[in-house]
């Protein structure tokens, strides 16, 4: 099945959670990013219970923090 | 404002934009902005403000310029080292344009202090560098309905997003709370490519200009991302977070207060 995980097509055996996805990108940390599923957000804890569907897209977005300062 | 030969020779770029012309030049005079951080950001956005004949730019730092802000914060010149940020940046937009009245604001923004100086502005832009700050300026924008530019750097990245409080998705609507302690590095801890500072800044003052001029469709609802490296832009669309802590349907900030600052001791793997 494909989900399309920020914008590209990406393969998963298996229906994968939120989790499952961030995992795969290698995004082990909590509270690092902001997660939607098809335009909706995500809160953390439904993370590891919201499976996703053929097609769905999910995206994700960084905290960056830059700017002023040293 | 009068237009006068010289001031048309020197908006004469704006002037010939339909989208500008002299009615949006006239805006910009009447613009009040300000710049929450003069330093990697907000030198950027200062200075095109200046050029574009904002008004009043005022800006909001109580840093004073260092060796190492110099790779990236342009406003600033190597015989600024040691001078307060806001007054070697007020000189060159003096020197730059002289139509545009700085304000000064010679502090950092705290829950104490915020809405009264996010009071008397248009438009605010935030080019700080720390979360407790960006949290700050989202809430008091929010409380003050006042619109805002948000902009984040880190290495390669720039992001941004426009907000018009309680009309389109604001900070909190997609970043509820700041990130744990540890889990994001700043720009002093990971580093950042100094031209970065400029291309994110740069975005934010076309914003800005777009807002005060009413040009174009504004960077709201949006958050627009980028990775130098490979030099991919990514909109992404956001709407309002009915669960937004300050602005959703039953918001549990009722009033400004100072967030904690994260200790950011090392960078996550698979991070931007």
């Amino acid at each position: 099945m494909k989900i399309t995980v920020n914008g590209v097509a990406t393969a998963f055996d298996a229906a994968p959670s939120v989790a499952d996805v961030l995992s795969a990108d290698n995004i082990a940390l909590k509270g690092a990013v902001s997660v939607q599923v098809n335009g909706e957000f995500v809160d953390e804890g439904g993370y590891t219970e919201t499976v996703l569907n053929d097609g769905d897209e999910l995206d994700y977005l960084f905290f960056l923090g830059g700017g002023s300062r040293r | 404002m009068e237009f006068t030969e010289e001031r048309l020779s020197r908006y004469s770029r704006h002037i010939l934009l339909k989208d500008i012309g002299i009615k949006g030049q006239q805006k910009l005079a009447k613009g009040r902005v300000l710049i929450v951080g003069v330093g990697g950001l907000g030198s950027p956005v200062a200075l095109y403000l200046a050029a574009a004949g904002v008004g009043v730019i005022g800006i909001a730092d109580a840093d004073v310029v260092d060796l190492s802000n110099l790779q990236r914060q342009i406003i600033h010149f190597t015989p600024d080292v040691g001078k307060p940020k806001v007054v070697s940046a007020a000189r060159k937009i003096a020197e730059l344009n002289p139509d545009v009245t700085v304000v000064p604001h010679e502090e950092f923004l705290t829950a104490e202090n915020a809405a009264a100086i996010i009071r008397n502005y248009d438009f605010v832009v935030d080019g700080t560098d720390s979360f407790p700050a960006k949290y700050l300026i989202n809430d008091a924008c929010v409380f003050e309905r006042k619109p805002f530019s948000h902009g984040g750097i880190l290495r390669f990245n720039g992001q941004t997003m426009t907000v018009i409080p309680h009309e389109t998705a604001c900070y909190r609507c997609v970043f509820p709370t700041p990130p744990p302690k540890g889990v994001v590095p700043t720009c002093a801890e990971a580093g950042v490519l100094g031209a970065i500072a400029g291309m994110l800044g740069t975005i934010q003052a076309a914003e800005t200009l777009k807002f005060l001029t009413g040009a174009g469709t504004l960077l709201t609802n949006t958050v627009l991302t980028f990775d130098a490296l490979d030099m991919t832009f990514r909109k992404i669309s956001v709407k309002r977070n009915p669960r937004c802590p300050i602005c959703g349907k039953t918001p549990s900030l009722v009033e400004l207060r100072d967030e904690e600052p994260a200790v950011c001791d090392f960078s996550p793997k698979g991070a931007p």
